[in-house]
């Protein structure tokens, strides 16, 4: 497989490559709504980073399966987000960096017991656990920013019937693209082109949210669908022709029918 | 409830979410008729039986920690019970294949060395089909599986009440029901994976020898849920 012998991002790069620009995006959404559009392709990185732990941990057989390791990611990120939102708006300095650490530090712990108490053989364990929780606290972190708009006095408590949304969302685009691709012939460069497609879905939805969710977010949520719609078309046709490239060389791997 | 009081109502929520896994049968084979348990993961499967509790419990949230308390045990346990049974039935009358248990047939459950169901004595190695490890949830099973949903009722009920009297004084009411419901929900999923780690994706309840693995969910869930309730407690309590 021509695919597998490329250089595969490691788990530390691909967070630091989601990290910075993801906190960058959270701060743009907080203190100057109207560049939303721009800090959306910030945030993608984040879902790759995310979708990426959760490859990196399943690949070695959880026993739970790579649907539970998603749930339990973004239970851990998305938790701490709205645990955030009642934080005294005073101590407003301390977002999103407080979430981003207890992200990571739950994530931590979570594989420090699975790897010492429950003995897990997973040697990427507790490295993974954490990113994949920090990755999605980033993730929602700027989804409840992206739904507010504090001179419109639509804060991020308002924005509370939004959560299950931002959760089930945030879950599916980090476990579905390891589940998509993962079979004989699984590579990292396909499961992060899908898990970019699937980054510009769920923030097109969240403009379309925007849309509904408050008339001071209308130009918020239009620019927020165009963007994402034009990363969707770019990210479709190179995951598209990632496929087409693995699926022509799986198809000379086995008996032509006429050997049969 | 006094804010300390929550912290740590919190943390025996997250544990008791953590146990109630281990009691709850569930099997991924148990999809092809090919072991015993509810078809689907622990987690997955406890996961559901809590929301169900989480959302009663929801309904009583006015009436005081006993009633919130019973309401979310309750309505776990029926969700369980609805499942068995609507699996028993999909066994029985679908795929054609008696509810037994493959551990206690072979002689390896928590029992000993019985082939026969602890709770109604009928031997399950007769009904065994050949080549799997037992079917559908056997009554043993079943007993279990309530008593496990019963304990994570109760856990995330717990965990949604103490959230909540922590978020009343600073939030409005519906905001901080909101919050407090999705952050026990959060509590629940965070706990009910860990335990699935243990169990490998497949656990016939309180007879099945993994029960002994208990402690190290025990130990797992407190560290964990102590370091989600700190993180609570700090940003409700003392960012405030």
């Amino acid at each position: 497989m021509s695919t597998d012998m490329k250089k595969e991002f490691t788990s530390q790069e691909l967070y630091f490559i989601a990290l910075v620009p993801g906190i960058i995006a959270i701060l743009m959404v907080k203190f100057y709504h109207p560049v939303t559009p721009i800090a959306v392709i910030l945030i993608w990185p984040a879902f790759l980073s995310g979708a990426n732990a959760v490859r990196s941990v399943a690949r070695y057989g959880l026993g739970t399966g790579t649907a539970s390791i998603g749930y339990w990611g973004t239970a851990v990120g998305a938790t701490i987000a709205f645990i955030s939102q009642f934080i005294n708006p005073a101590y407003n300095f301390v977002s999103p960096y407080f979430e981003i650490l207890s992200a990571l530090i739950v994530g931590a712990v979570t594989g420090i017991c699975a790897q010492r108490i429950i003995k897990m053989k997973i040697p990427v364990m507790i490295r993974d656990s954490a990113i994949l929780a920090s990755s999605t606290a980033i993730i929602a972190m700027f989804l409840l920013g992206m739904l507010t708009e504090y001179s419109a006095s639509v804060t991020t408590v308002d924005a509370y019937i939004t959560y299950p949304l931002i959760y089930i969302a945030t879950t599916l685009a980090i476990l579905h693209p390891f589940n998509g691709s993962m079979g004989a012939g699984e590579n990292q460069r396909r499961t992060l082109r899908l898990s970019a497609v699937e980054a510009s879905m769920t923030t097109a939805l969240f403009g379309l949210i925007a849309l509904l969710f408050s008339e001071a977010l209308f130009f918020t949520g239009i620019s927020v669908i165009i963007v994402s719609a034009a990363g969707f078309v770019i990210f479709v046709k190179r995951w598209f022709s990632a496929v087409k490239e693995d699926t022509y060389e799986f198809a000379w791997t086995g008996y032509p029918p006429a050997e049969h | 409830m006094e804010p300390v009081t929550a912290f740590f109502a919190i943390i025996l929520g997250g544990v008791l979410v953590g146990i109630c896994v281990h009691f709850i049968p569930a099997s991924a084979t148990g999809a092809m008729s090919a072991a015993t348990g509810i078809a689907t993961g622990p987690s997955m499967l406890s996961a559901g039986a809590g929301m169900a509790g989480l959302l009663s419990a929801s309904y009583s949230i006015d009436s005081g920690l006993s009633v919130v308390l019973a309401s979310g045990a309750t309505a776990s346990a029926l969700m369980v019970a609805l499942t068995i049974l609507s699996g028993n039935i999909a066994n029985a009358f679908g795929t054609g294949v008696p509810p037994a248990s493959g551990q206690t047939a072979s002689g390896q459950s928590i029992t000993g060395k019985s082939t026969k169901d602890a709770i109604s004595g009928w031997d399950q190695k007769p009904y065994i089909s050949p080549g799997t490890d037992g079917h559908g949830m056997p009554v043993q099973t079943n007993f279990s599986g309530l008593i496990g949903a019963f304990i994570g009722g109760t856990g995330g009920a717990l965990v949604l009440f103490a959230v909540y009297t922590l978020l009343v004084p600073i939030l409005r009411q519906d905001a901080a029901f909101t919050i407090s419901g999705f952050i026990a929900g959060g509590v629940f999923l965070i706990n009910c994976v860990l335990p699935a780690y243990t169990l490998v994706g497949k656990t016939e309840g309180m007879f099945d020898q993994k029960i002994r693995k208990t402690p190290k969910t025990l130990v797992s869930c407190f560290i964990v849920s102590s370091v989600i309730a700190m993180i609570i407690y700090i940003a409700a309590v003392v960012i405030q």
